[in-house]
């Protein structure tokens, strides 16, 4: 072999060998590198042992006590200033309506004929809450009103601000039904816990994701997959979801939690499922359900308009959600 | 006879060497084809290429090429190992500059800046700014009509029945923090450190003219008494100068000390009536090498990560909002060991973060940051009863619902120079959120 390639060779493991060397010593300093003592590591542990409700329970404590404060303030300097009779009268104070039997979900009047209904332009300026203060029985009369004439006043952005702010310690949690607050973006996704597709059975597996945001309340929305997994199963679908509210309710308590009622399929939709057409059945168990736990029932059926199915028949679309939260906006304290 | 041996041998001997050439080229080849692909790089501690879409446009403009060549260097076989041999190699025989960082005389690992024109991000966070409600006519909002250096103290925030429209009804403020080089181009003393002829663009300078610029902006929209903008340059110069360590040798990040430096400032420009409170710090990491490491090993100096506390700190409920986690601390034994002891703040980056304290104040925080704000918010939690932490770069919802959703006091933008120059997300985030939504 000439020279010149034994000199190559020589150079090219010598190279070879000080690429070896630097890998190897990097190596080693890699070990050491980033590493915590156990000390170091404990002690960050240790402020991680904090207990979860009680932080909680003292941050509500001290949320009240502020706003008890607030409160004596603000009538301490309204009794001091002299008065003029020109201060605006506050909102009577709702009460929720008592229950009545689901109706059929027919309209009441002229049928509207296209999905997409007329939307009102949404209120401004000093009215831009008007709707938001009113009574819940004007309230119910005023989207009655509105549901049948098919034009729905669209929320304004500072109606929703206004509600997204109420509902800012509120988990919405079901199906697809809860879904659609985020798909319209109504509610913002961090406060909506669903499974889409889900039934009672799958929906309670996702309870623990409802507690771990710590919510104030809880609206339970679910919607038709039930009448179909629990068909002729009325006993099951009773068990379970008395499972579900028994892992929800100790979560915010009983009188924190609003179950919204089933709604039924459309029209057209309910003649060809006879499974979805027992809607009204279940929604009486569920009735039922809620009167002997103790959550609060909220009926939805007298909002039903053919006019505001999507096209599955099942969903609804965003004026009828809009609605929906003015509704609830007003009925949860 | 002799001769014609050597002449066989030297003729095998050049077989071998092509035989080994050609194997060595198409082995890589199948290599980069075959190998599952990092995502990410612990190394470097950054996200890897991804092998980019082929569209015409693509193809035509070029970008397609260039983006291959990326995603090859950086799918590249035994990559890591390269790097480090190429790095550590260049380091013994004492080249000290890597890619885009040098070392400095005082063994710190200095980042190139590259300025950017943000005038476009100015406009943008102004239009956001007055959108939810910050500007020298809104009405008090939450806090009792409080402006920036004004009486803030003390005042009990929370909503007012009135105009929801005003829900970031107190005040604003926008902190750029200079990086290492920054604060070194800032002071004619640190700046003899930095090796002459390196690359970098003026990060000082382009900050002065980011803040000057924004002010005129600002002062044109009377929006002034509302929005401090916060130069922290001559206060982080100043703790350098004395000694105090105000980044990290190997990391891009400042220290606890350069947050608390900045936060004090802050402070006192936003909050000037509260009381301050006495730190203790403890260290938590003492052997940290941080993200620029990687690009020069063999030039590393060790630091050390502290965290401060004090026993007049509330307790904390973290919530992150999208992984559906809480915990009661601000601090992460996860992070801590996972590799970047840098995330033992808040176990790094997440697009929405929830902090709800036990601090007696209903004064609310709305937070729009980058990993530098990790280290700067356990200094917050004292002030407010609730902060919402946002990072436009994991961040998709909409920034303007949440901010007048959450009726907070105050806004604060807290940014490093370096990523608030080269990352677009905060521009693509406030665009989104200000999509038709602005009030004519």
């Amino acid at each position: 072999m000439k020279k010149w390639m034994k000199c190559g060779i020589a150079v090219i493991l010598g190279f070879a060998m000080l690429f070896v060397a630097v890998f190897f010593i990097d190596t080693m300093k890699d070990k050491a590198r980033n590493v915590s003592t156990p000390g170091q590591e404990s002690y960050v542990a240790a402020l991680n042992d904090g207990d979860l409700r009680e932080i909680n329970a003292a941050i509500r404590s001290i949320e009240s006590e502020l706003a008890a404060e607030a409160e004596s303030r603000a009538a301490a300097e309204s009794s001091a200033e002299p008065s003029d009779g020109s201060s605006e009268n506050p909102p009577t104070e709702s009460e929720p309506v008592s229950e009545s039997e689901p109706s059929t979900g027919e309209e009441t009047s002229s049928t509207p004929t296209e999905a997409d209904s007329t939307a009102s332009e949404p209120t401004s300026g000093n009215d831009a809450l008007r709707l938001l203060k009113l009574p819940l029985s004007e309230l119910q009369a005023f989207i009655t009103d509105e549901l049948n004439a098919n034009s729905i006043t669209a929320l304004s952005s500072d109606e929703l601000a206004e509600i997204r702010a109420r509902f800012d310690r509120t988990v919405f949690f079901g199906d697809s039904m809860a879904q659609a607050f985020i798909e319209y973006e109504l509610i913002d996704a961090t406060k909506v816990v669903y499974k889409r597709g889900g039934t009672i059975d799958t929906i309670t597996e996702k309870t623990s994701s409802v507690a771990g945001k710590l919510p104030e309340k809880v609206v339970i929305f679910t919607g038709l997959n039930d009448c179909n997994h629990y068909m002729e199963r009325m006993d099951a679908y009773e068990a379970d979801y008395r499972k579900m509210l028994d892992e929800i309710i100790p979560i915010v308590g009983a009188s924190n939690v609003y179950v919204l009622s089933l709604t039924p399929p459309s029209n057209a939709f309910g003649a060809t499922r006879a499974d979805l057409a027992q809607a009204p059945v279940f929604d009486q168990r569920l009735r039922e359900i809620c009167q002997s736990t103790g959550v609060n029932y909220i009926d939805l059926y007298w909002m039903v308009r053919q006019s505001r199915y999507r096209g599955d028949g099942i969903h609804f679309d965003k004026l009828f959600y809009q609605e929906l939260l003015r509704y609830l906006y007003v009925y949860i304290p | 006879m002799d001769s014609q041996k050597d002449k066989k041998n030297s003729a095998l001997a050049i077989r071998i060497i092509a035989l080994v050439f050609v194997t060595l080229l198409l082995s890589f080849g199948i290599l980069i084809l075959v190998l599952p692909k990092a995502e990410y790089s612990s190394l470097e501690k950054r996200v890897l290429s991804k092998h980019p879409a082929l569209t015409s446009n693509s193809v035509l403009s070029g970008s397609y090429m260039e983006d291959v060549e990326a995603w090859i260097s950086d799918t590249f076989p035994g990559r890591s190992l390269w790097v480090r041999l190429s790095s550590g190699l260049r380091s013994l025989f004492g080249i000290s500059e890597s890619d885009d960082t040098v070392l400095s005389k005082d063994d710190y690992l200095i980042e190139r800046f590259t300025e950017a024109d943000k005038s476009e991000v100015q406009d943008l966070l102004i239009r956001f700014l007055k959108a939810t409600g910050i500007s020298s006519e809104s009405s008090s909002g939450n806090s009792s009509g409080s402006s920036i250096g004004g009486s803030v103290d003390g005042s009990v925030g929370g909503s007012v029945d009135g105009s929801a429209s005003d829900s970031v009804g107190g005040s604003a403020s926008i902190l750029i923090v200079p990086d290492a080089v920054g604060t070194i181009q800032s002071d004619a003393e640190l700046s003899s450190i930095l090796p002459a002829g390196f690359p970098t663009d003026n990060e000082s300078d382009w900050l002065e003219q980011f803040y000057s610029s924004f002010k005129e902006k600002l002062d044109a929209a009377g929006m002034t008494e509302k929005v401090a903008l916060i130069d922290s340059r001559d206060a982080l110069a100043a703790e350098w100068i004395k000694g105090n360590q105000v980044y990290y040798r190997t990391d891009h990040h400042w220290t606890t000390k350069g947050a608390y430096t900045a936060f004090s400032l802050w402070k006192a420009t936003v909050l000037p009536n509260e009381p301050a409170l006495t730190y203790e710090a403890h260290e938590v990491c003492s052997s940290f090498y941080g993200t620029l490491s990687a690009r020069l090993p063999f030039a590393s100096v060790s630091d050390s990560v502290e965290i401060y506390h004090s026993d007049k700190s509330p307790e904390v409920l973290v919530n992150y909002e999208e992984e559906d986690r809480i915990t009661t601390s601000l601090y992460s034994a996860d992070g801590l060991t996972g590799g970047d002891p840098y995330e033992v703040f808040l176990g790094g980056n997440y697009p929405i973060i929830t902090i709800r304290t036990t601090a007696k104040t209903d004064r609310k925080l709305l937070l729009i940051k980058d990993s530098y704000a990790n280290a700067f918010i356990g200094f917050l939690t004292p002030y407010y009863s609730e902060i919402t932490v946002i990072d436009p770069r994991y961040y998709n919802g909409d920034l303007l619902l949440l901010a007048k959703q959450g009726r907070f006091d105050h806004l604060l933008i807290l940014y490093n120079a370096n990523t608030f120059s080269e990352d677009s997300s905060l521009q693509t985030v406030l665009e989104a959120a200000l999509a038709g939504k602005e009030e004519p």
